[in-house]
């Protein structure tokens, strides 16, 4: 080279990226095949699988928090929020293990426990209802496990879903643009313009009650949300000359939409999927308390309080609040969480 | 030999203020290692030219008429798939803005790898050999490592080193550059000009270079072309157009440049504006600024005439050195 190169300013070389990389795919797979054991068959018993399961999400986290983690815990409330949310995560994971009882193996009730008020022991006093029990003598506490982790996996299974298929249609809208940009906008304009509980409503009166006829008509109520917002990033971001550059080194078209155009319109998505998971959660409670959710037999949070609503004239209030305020609790940890992660990832605040 | 040949190329935008001829007949053709400098204003259908070679037009805009032959071959008889597999890899672009051209949620390793793999079935490690040698040809210190980092760690000026490297992954044969300096630091700007010049001559690349700075083309290009409203108003070796420039389009855009005359003396400027491109007047596109326009130049548009060996202008009343009008 004829001309010297200018002296480079030492810029950090992130020789970690690849590391973090691998173990971000590692993590994300651990993930992935954990749910699907315990997903799938009666595997909620196998620990390992468990096990395997939180490690991952702490793993992928702390990746999506690396570099970042004094931004996101920028007050206390996030401290709070994280932590409870982590605890929540941890007991839904954990529910069979740490719970004192298995509300749903029949040999372990006794109808005469039925509708006893927190702080009571069973007749023999071997065990304690920290927070009552329900009118079948099962024990409070134990059902909000079992239930944070049915309530959990239904909403982030459900978004995870949605997300995808809202992506795709998004991102093909944007891309093909003219007349089926039009239609498949139009389509999510008409979804939209319904309240999604009533869709919701009328799709579950339609399939009937089942864990995975909820997840699917949590999908279909939310898909067009994703749709609507990856169309809007990913047109912005077409127009960005990067666009025209990797259409200029002769890539074909869909290593240009799904290689370079969608990992640029994923942040805005963290986001909202976050704040979707407590939509989705809130929205299967709602559909559960109304009696056309999950099955009896798997009850979600929702379900709980719908079970113990009817004594709550009476004063037995336990059946229903407990489940009630770790509802409040999810729904407003994952909130919180989110809100930071909006703050914390979203580029335009980024310098 | 010739590498591209482009023969009265013209561009259209059909837009709802009418029909744009962006570029209307615009021919040129450019041999092995040499660098053709397109200058023009803001809106004179030089950008839009480079896109036409591509073909990456976007809609409103259509290559309507004209040839393009590149090594014999007339690219819009090709078909969308054989024009993929020219694009970055015999023809290559190099874009305005560097800090737009690098996909900003990608690795340098990623984009280049896949840059070299959309046209050769090659191993990712042989393709990241290819990408480190074109990084340390553009003079890109340690280039094993800058692999690994995403375009926001680059300087502007490294950035389009790395954009220019892209472009040379696959050897190309021609590469077309759209204003690469215009948003660089002009230290740095010469630094890569000269570096481009050297690449050129090395690889025997034919480049096109489009700017709206005749300063910059004065040092790097061979010949001239100056395109206003979509045509080429004069043509030729860059030091004969330099030094007698015939059109007057030319001398104005010379004669802005700021530096040749004395302190305090006032830059001589072209009077009005770039043109309406979807209402040009009758007649030559200039005339309305043109100190020398007559009835003529507003009656009809002057065709485009040779006055010497590769010289051409588009001019009624040319100013020509003696030798020349003789």
């Amino acid at each position: 080279m004829s001309v010297s190169a200018p002296p480079i300013p030492a810029a950090p070389v992130p020789d970690g990226a690849d590391r973090w990389r691998r173990i971000n795919l590692v993590a994300g797979l651990a993930v992935g095949l954990s749910l699907t054991i315990l997903l799938t068959g009666q595997g909620f018993a196998l620990l390992g699988a468990r096990i395997v399961l939180l490690a991952g999400l702490i793993t992928l986290a702390a990746s999506l928090l690396r570099g970042r983690a004094h931004k996101f815990f920028s007050g206390p409330s996030a401290y709070v929020a994280t932590a409870s949310l982590f605890v929540l995560v941890v007991l839904a994971i954990f529910a069979s293990e740490i719970s004192p009882q298995n509300p749903y193996d029949l040999r372990q009730l006794d109808i005469m426990d039925g509708r006893l008020p927190p702080g009571s022991t069973t007749f023999d006093g071997s065990m304690t209802y920290h927070l009552g029990t329900d009118e079948q003598g099962r024990d409070i506490l134990s059902g909000i496990l079992y239930g944070l982790r049915v309530s959990l996996s239904v909403s982030i299974f459900a978004t995870l879903a949605a997300m995808a298929i809202g992506v795709v249609v998004g991102i093909y809208a944007a891309w093909a643009g003219g007349r089926t940009d039009t239609i498949l906008m139009r389509i999510v304009d008409f979804q939209l313009s319904f309240p999604s509980i009533l869709v919701a409503l009328m799709l579950m009166a339609a399939f009937g009650r089942g864990l995975d006829k909820i997840v699917i008509a949590l999908i279909i109520v939310q898909w067009a949300y994703y749709a609507r917002t990856v169309r809007g990033t990913a047109l912005s971001e077409a127009r960005k000359e990067y666009i025209d550059a990797a259409r200029g080194l002769g890539l074909p078209d869909w290593r240009i939409v799904f290689g370079h155009l969608l990992p640029n319109c994923i942040p805005p998505l963290i986001v909202i999927s976050t704040v979707q998971v407590a939509n989705t959660i809130v929205l299967e409670s709602s559909l559960s308390f109304l009696g056309v959710g999950v099955p009896i037999t798997q009850p979600s949070l929702g379900l709980l309080i719908s079970n113990g609503y009817g004594y709550m004239l009476s004063g037995q209030y336990w059946m229903s609040m407990y489940p009630g305020v770790a509802l409040l609790a999810i729904v407003a940890s994952i909130n919180m969480v989110g809100d930071r992660l909006r703050d914390t990832l979203n580029p335009r605040l980024q310098k | 030999m010739s590498v591209l040949d482009v023969r009265d190329l013209q561009t259209h935008f059909f837009t709802e203020a009418g029909v744009v001829k962006a570029v209307d007949g615009v021919s040129f053709s450019l041999n092995e290692g040499e660098v053709l400098g397109l200058v023009g204003e803001s809106g004179s259908g030089k950008s839009v030219t480079g896109f036409s070679i591509l073909r990456l037009v976007d809609q409103p805009g259509r290559v309507v008429g004209g040839q393009i032959n590149f090594r014999g071959q007339d690219l819009a008889g090709l078909s969308d798939r054989d024009m993929r597999g020219l694009r970055g890899n015999k023809i290559a672009m190099i874009f305005q803005d560097p800090m737009m051209t690098l996909n900003p949620v990608l690795r340098i390793e990623t984009q280049m790898v896949e840059a070299v793999r959309a046209h050769e079935r090659v191993s990712p490690a042989a393709a990241r050999d290819r990408a480190i040698k074109a990084l340390a040809k553009v003079g890109i210190p340690s280039p094993e490592e800058r692999l690994a980092a995403y375009p926001h760690q680059f300087s502007g000026g490294m950035r389009q080193r790395v954009a220019i490297a892209i472009a040379l992954l696959n050897g190309p044969d021609l590469i077309v550059a759209d204003e690469p300096t215009t948003a660089l630091d002009v230290t740095i700007q010469s630094q890569i000009l000269a570096e481009v010049q050297e690449l050129a001559r090395e690889t025997g690349t034919a480049l096109i270079w489009i700017t709206h700075d005749l300063a910059v083309v004065a040092g790097l290009a061979d010949k001239i072309s100056v395109m206003y409203a979509g045509r080429i108003v004069e043509t030729g070796p860059t030091d004969a157009v330099l030094a007698a420039p015939g059109h007057p389009y030319t001398e104005g855009l010379l004669g802005s440049i700021p530096g040749h005359g004395r302190r305090g003396e006032r830059l001589t400027q072209i009077p009005g504006m770039a043109p309406n491109m979807a209402r040009l007047p009758d007649g030559c596109a200039f005339a309305p600024r043109c100190t020398r326009a007559s009835d003529a130049c507003r009656a009809e548009a002057p065709a485009i005439t040779e006055i010497g060996p590769g010289r051409a202008l588009r001019c009624v009343h040319p100013s020509l050195p003696a030798e020349i009008a003789q």
